[in-house]
């Protein structure tokens, strides 16, 4: 076997496609083009972006390109999965925590577990919106001034398109922690967010498997109080519910990203019950199950 | 005059073939290049490939970003 590899910056990450067959180092290329592409389309920090037209459209209804009526999509089956706990509308919320660029000084997962109010499982917030899109006209409608968070579930659904262009082949497509897998089996690692040593290894075949957590983009709000990109969609403030990670597995990277975040926001009683398919749940102490 | 011009038929027949038979193995190699078969590269690939039943994808890592 000898499969082209691609790793590079993107999504705040690395990300890396691996392809095996004829032509390999060719796919893996126009891979890595697509997903660059992608992130300039669908970044929220960029106010021309595609996703930032969107989200600052006044219309209700919007005529959108179809990749972004798939990430509009994408959130809505998110909050339908996980009964509203995966939330991809709060970008006023996460705005409001201090995720509004780059990332301030980041904090130690260690000390913002030390600061961190008492634990608690999230839940969804009382008054969902929803966001639906008409493909037939390719149109997304949501309320008024609602906004999309692409976040997690951009890399998800990303790397399951990619996964789209390469079937048939031996394939992983690796979008920042969201990965998507075809052909012969392999290694896929779990690194854990304390000290990034391999806390578990399945060996996967096809499907999707994703990893969140608070452990990466964790820092210090205008209080003073620790925070992170995963909130509780009930308050709007960043969920610490005894889960510091979790990874899931599934026929698809977008919905792994989903589970592994609903196993995150619901603590760590009811984290396990969102990985019907496997995964491995990382509490606040170090200690981690596989499921 | 017979002979010679026996002689130039024979040398023009020896160019024509060799020019057709050049243009045929050039065109042959060409479209095999051009399809990604490079020949050469086929025994170095096909001596030093393992077993596919010993072969292995490349292991990825998922982690938080």
């Amino acid at each position: 076997m000898n499969e082209a590899r691609e790793s590079f910056p993107c999504f705040g990450a690395t990300c890396t496609v691996l392809v095996d067959g004829p032509a390999g180092a060719e796919a893996a290329r126009v891979a890595r083009n697509l997903l660059v592409s992608w992130h300039e389309r669908f970044t929220r920090f960029d106010p021309a972006s595609e996703l930032s037209r969107v989200n600052a459209d006044r219309r209700t209804t919007i005529p959108v390109t179809p990749l972004m009526g798939r990430l509009a999509a994408a959130v809505a089956h998110a909050a339908k999965l996980s009964g509203g706990l995966v939330d991809g509308t709060l970008l006023d919320e996460i705005e409001a925590a201090g995720y509004r660029d780059d990332l301030r000084e980041p904090l130690e997962l260690a000390e913002a577990l030390a600061l961190a109010p008492p634990r608690r499982p999230a839940t969804p917030r009382p008054d969902r919106r929803g966001v639906s899109v008409d493909f037939g006209s390719l149109v997304v409608t949501r309320p008024p001034g609602l906004r999309i968070d692409g976040g997690g579930l951009a890399k998800g659904l990303f790397a399951d398109v990619v996964a789209e262009t390469l079937a048939g082949r031996t394939f992983a497509v690796d979008c920042a922690g969201d990965v998507r897998l075809g052909g012969t089996p392999r290694a896929v690692h779990v690194e854990s967010p304390f000290d990034g040593s391999v806390l578990h290894t399945f060996r996967l075949a096809g499907g999707g498997i994703a990893t969140s957590g608070i452990g990466r983009r964790s820092w210090l709000d205008d209080r003073g109080a620790p925070a992170h990109h995963l909130l509780d969609p009930a308050t709007g403030r960043p969920a610490f519910t005894g889960v510091v990670q979790a990874t899931a597995i599934a026929p698809t990277a977008l919905e792994a990203e989903v589970r592994a975040k609903a196993a995150v926001l619901s603590g760590p009683e009811r984290a396990a019950g969102w990985l019907p398919h496997g995964g491995v749940v990382v509490l606040d102490d170090g200690a981690h199950v596989t499921v | 005059m017979t002979v010679r011009r026996r002689i130039l038929e024979i040398r023009r027949s020896v160019a024509v073939i060799a020019v057709a038979v050049f243009i045929a193995l050039f065109a042959t190699i060409y479209v095999q290049m051009a399809t990604g078969r490079d020949p050469a590269l086929g025994k170095v690939t096909s001596s030093q490939q393992q077993p596919a039943s010993q072969s292995q994808p490349g292991s990825v890592t998922t982690r938080q970003s």
